[in-house]
C-alpha cells in the first residue's frame, strides 16, 4: 500500500511540474460528480470530487469518492484530463488511485466465516466525456469511462475439530466496470 | 440552445454506451485456500484387535470427549483411542496407558467395563486393571451411520488406524463473481468430536460423561445416538452387550444425549428432545423443545434444562446463546431466559454452579441459583474450551490446548490445579 501511495504522489508531483511549465494561466477548478457504476454483479452509485488546476487545455488533481459497487470503497486518486474540439468542450480522462476499503464485512460469497480482513488495492478509470457550459466558468458534465477496482480480504474459518487450525481463504476481487459520470465543475 | 441539445444528445448516447458496454465485462474474482487432506492407512482387522488393550501412554494431540470413573479420565483421542489418566491426585494427573481404538470417538464406562465405538462397532473391555484392558466382546456393526466417507469404505478385512496428512494450495477463479462457498473440513475425518453424561443409576458406579456425549448409561442399559436414532443396548451383563433396540427421533441431526434421573435429553441442531426411559428398552418421547438451527449440547435437573447453542462450520446458523427452559413435567417445556455467549460448547452444573466453556472466551462459572439472573463469578479467559465435567468440587475442562483441572470446593477461589498439555505433533 505505501508504494501504491509513493507512486500516486510522484505521478501527481511530476504532472503538477508538467502543468508549470507550459507558463499558461492556471485556474482552480472543482468537478464534482454523481456516478452509476455497472458491471457484471451490479448497478450500484458512486459519488466523487476532484480538484485540481486547469491550463491550457489541460487539468491535473486529485480525486476523492465513495463506490458502492459490490464493497464499498473510499478511492483516492490523481485526475488527468485533456480538452479537445474546438471550444474544448469535449475531453478525456484518466485516474489512478489507491482503493481503500470500507466493507467490513464478506459478503454472501462466504456462507459461514469466523473473521475477516480487508485490504484495498489499485482503483483505475478511463474514459471520454463533455461539458456544457453554463455560467461564467461553471459547466455541467457527462462522461462515460471503464472503471477497475481491486480489494482483497481473507476470511478465516474455524474448525469445528478441536485442535485444528481455521481454514483460510484469500478473495482478490478485480471489479471491472463500465462508470456513467454526470456532474458539475466550478 | 444548441449547446443544450448537444448535451441531451450526449447523455443520450452515453447512457446506452454505458448499458450496452456494462453487459460486456466480467468480474475479476479467485479465491486462494490452503487446506490439508489425508489419506488413509490401514491394517488388518486383525492387527488392529490385536492392539486393543492398554499400551503405553501418548501424548495427548487431538482430544474429544471425557468421562470421569473414580480416580481415573478416559480421555478420548479422536479416532485413536483413549487416554487412561489416573487422577487420584488431581494437581499432578497422570497419563499411565493408552488403549487403542481406530475410528473411537465416543465412550461409557459402568463399573469395570469400558464401551467405546470403533467405527461401526462396538467394542467392550474390562478394565479392572486399567494398566491391562481386556477386550471382552466386538458388537459388529451396530453404527453403520459410522462410515468413513469421502470415498472410503469400509473393507471388511482392513480398518483405518492413521491418516497421513497433505497440505495443499488452491487458487481459483469464481465464474459469475456471486458463487457461495460453504466451508468444508477438507480431511476424511469420520465425524466431528462429540461426549457422556450420568444419571441416578443403582448396581456399579457410572463414568460421569461431558454434555457433548453421545454414549451414555442408565442402570442396565447403554444409550448411543446417531444422527437420528437412539440405540438401546442392554448391559445386564456388563462385558456382553447386546443390542436390543432403535428408536427414531424424528430429527436428522441429533448431537449429545444427557441421562437425568429416568429421562434422556436429546440435543438436536434444531431442537430439544426429553424421552422417558421408564421403559428402558424403549424410549417414549415425552417432550420437545425448538429452537433454531445450531449446535446444542444440553444438560438438566429437576426443573430446568440448560441448552448452549452455537454457530459453526458444522453447526451453520449464527446463534450463540445459553438458553433455559423450565422443564414442567418434562411435557412442555418453556424457554425462562437467553443469555448471549461467544461461541459456547459444553457446559455442566454442580448445586447451583453452572460451567460454560465459551469457546475462545474461555470457561465461565456462574451462580444458577436465580435461573433469570445468572451471576457470573469466575472467568478464566485464554484458553479454547470445549467440554466440562464438574463433579466433586473439580470441574475437568477439555480445551484445545490440553486438559486443565479447577478446584471449586470455594467458590471465592476458584483455581488452575492441573494441566495436561497436548502435543504439538
Amino acid at each position: 500500500m505505501k508504494k501504491d501511495l509513493i507512486f500516486i504522489l510522484i505521478s501527481s508531483c511530476l504532472i503538477s511540474f508538467s502543468a508549470s511549465a507550459q507558463k499558461n494561466k492556471i485556474h482552480f477548478r472543482s468537478i464534482n460528480q454523481f456516478a452509476m457504476v455497472g458491471g457484471e454483479s451490479h448497478i450500484n452509485t458512486a459519488f466523487q470530487t476532484v480538484n485540481g488546476i486547469k491550463f491550457s487545455n489541460w487539468f491535473s488533481g486529485i480525486g476523492i469518492g465513495v463506490d458502492n459497487y459490490r464493497y464499498k470503497t473510499l478511492p483516492l486518486f490523481i485526475d488527468g484530463r485533456w480538452y479537445f474540439g474546438d471550444d474544448k468542450n469535449g475531453f478525456i480522462y484518466g485516474d489512478i488511485g489507491y482503493n481503500f476499503p470500507m466493507k467490513d464485512k464478506p459478503g454472501k460469497e462466504v456462507y459461514y466465516y469466523s473473521s475477516y480482513h480487508f485490504t484495498g488495492s489499485i482503483y483505475t478509470d478511463f474514459g471520454i466525456g463533455y461539458q456544457v457550459p453554463l455560467y461564467k466558468k461553471s459547466s455541467m458534465l457527462f462522461s462515460l469511462g471503464y472503471s477497475s477496482k481491486q480489494l482483497q480480504t481473507k476470511i478465516g474459518v474455524v474448525s469445528e475439530c478441536l485442535g485444528c487450525q481455521p481454514y483460510l481463504y484469500n478473495y482478490k476481487f478485480g471489479l471491472e466496470r463500465m462508470i456513467l459520470k454526470a456532474g458539475l465543475v466550478f | 440552445m444548441k449547446k443544450y441539445l448537444t448535451a441531451v444528445a450526449t447523455l443520450f448516447f452515453v447512457i446506452i454506451s454505458a448499458i450496452f458496454l456494462s453487459s460486456c465485462i466480467k468480474d475479476n474474482i479467485t479465491r486462494t485456500y490452503t487446506y490439508s487432506y489425508y489419506l488413509p492407512v490401514y491394517k488388518t482387522t486383525g492387527e488392529v484387535r490385536a492392539n486393543i488393550k492398554s499400551n503405553a501412554p501418548q501424548e495427548v494431540v487431538n482430544p474429544g470427549k471425557i468421562v470421569l470413573l473414580g480416580n481415573y479420565i478416559f480421555l478420548n483421542e479422536i479416532d485413536k483411542g483413549i487416554h487412561v489418566i489416573d487422577n487420584r491426585n488431581p494437581a499432578s494427573p497422570q497419563n499411565i496407558a493408552f488403549i487403542n481404538i481406530p475410528g473411537n470417538m465416543d465412550l461409557a464406562l459402568k463399573g469395570n467395563t469400558l464401551y467405546a465405538d470403533l467405527y461401526t462397532d462396538l467394542v467392550t473391555l474390562d478394565i479392572s486393571n486399567p494398566l491391562n484392558a481386556i477386550v471382552k466382546k466386538y458388537n459388529e456393526g451396530v453404527f453403520p451411520f459410522r462410515s468413513y466417507g469421502y470415498g472410503f469404505y469400509n473393507d471388511s478385512t482392513k480398518i483405518i488406524t492413521d491418516w497421513i496428512k497433505h497440505d495443499t494450495t488452491i487458487t481459483e477463479k469464481i465464474e459469475g463473481g456471486n458463487s457461495t462457498i460453504y466451508p468444508q473440513v477438507y480431511y476424511m475425518n469420520v465425524s466431528a468430536p462429540s461426549s457422556s453424561g450420568s444419571a441416578n443409576n443403582s448396581g456399579s458406579p457410572i463414568g460421569k460423561g461431558g454434555s457433548m456425549a453421545r454414549f451414555t448409561i442408565v442402570n442396565k442399559r447403554l444409550y448411543t445416538v446417531s444422527n437420528s436414532d437412539i440405540n438401546v443396548f442392554n448391559i445386564t451383563i456388563p462385558n456382553n452387550p447386546v443390542y436390543n433396540n432403535n428408536v427414531n427421533v424424528g430429527s436428522w441431526s441429533i448431537e449429545t444425549i444427557f441421562p437425568f434421573k429416568d429421562k434422556l435429553f436429546i440435543g438436536s441442531q434444531n431442537g430439544m428432545f426429553i424421552y422417558s426411559i421408564s421403559n428402558p428398552d424403549n424410549p417414549a418421547l415425552l417432550g420437545q423443545f425448538e429452537h433454531v438451527r445450531s449446535c446444542d449440547p444440553v444438560i438438566a435437573d429437576d426443573d430446568y434444562a440448560y441448552v448452549t447453542l452455537r454457530s459453526g462450520s458444522a453447526c451453520q446458523g449464527f446463534t450463540n446463546q445459553l438458553e433455559i427452559l423450565q422443564l414442567n413435567n418434562f411435557t412442555n417445556a418453556q424457554l425462562v431466559k437467553t443469555y448471549s455467549f461467544s461461541n459456547p460448547h459444553g457446559l455442566s452444573k454442580d448445586g447451583n454452579l453452572l460451567f460454560i466453556c465459551d469457546g475462545s472466551d474461555g470457561l465461565k462459572i456462574y451462580n444458577a441459583s436465580d435461573v433469570s439472573n445468572l451471576q457470573l463469578i469466575k472467568q478464566f479467559s485464554n484458553i479454547e474450551t470445549y467440554d466440562v465435567i464438574a463433579f466433586n468440587n473439580i470441574a475437568l475442562v477439555v480445551a484445545k490446548d490440553g486438559l486443565y483441572q479447577y478446584d471449586y470446593s470455594d467458590v471465592n477461589n476458584i483455581h488452575l490445579v492441573s494441566k495436561i498439555g497436548i502435543s504439538n505433533k
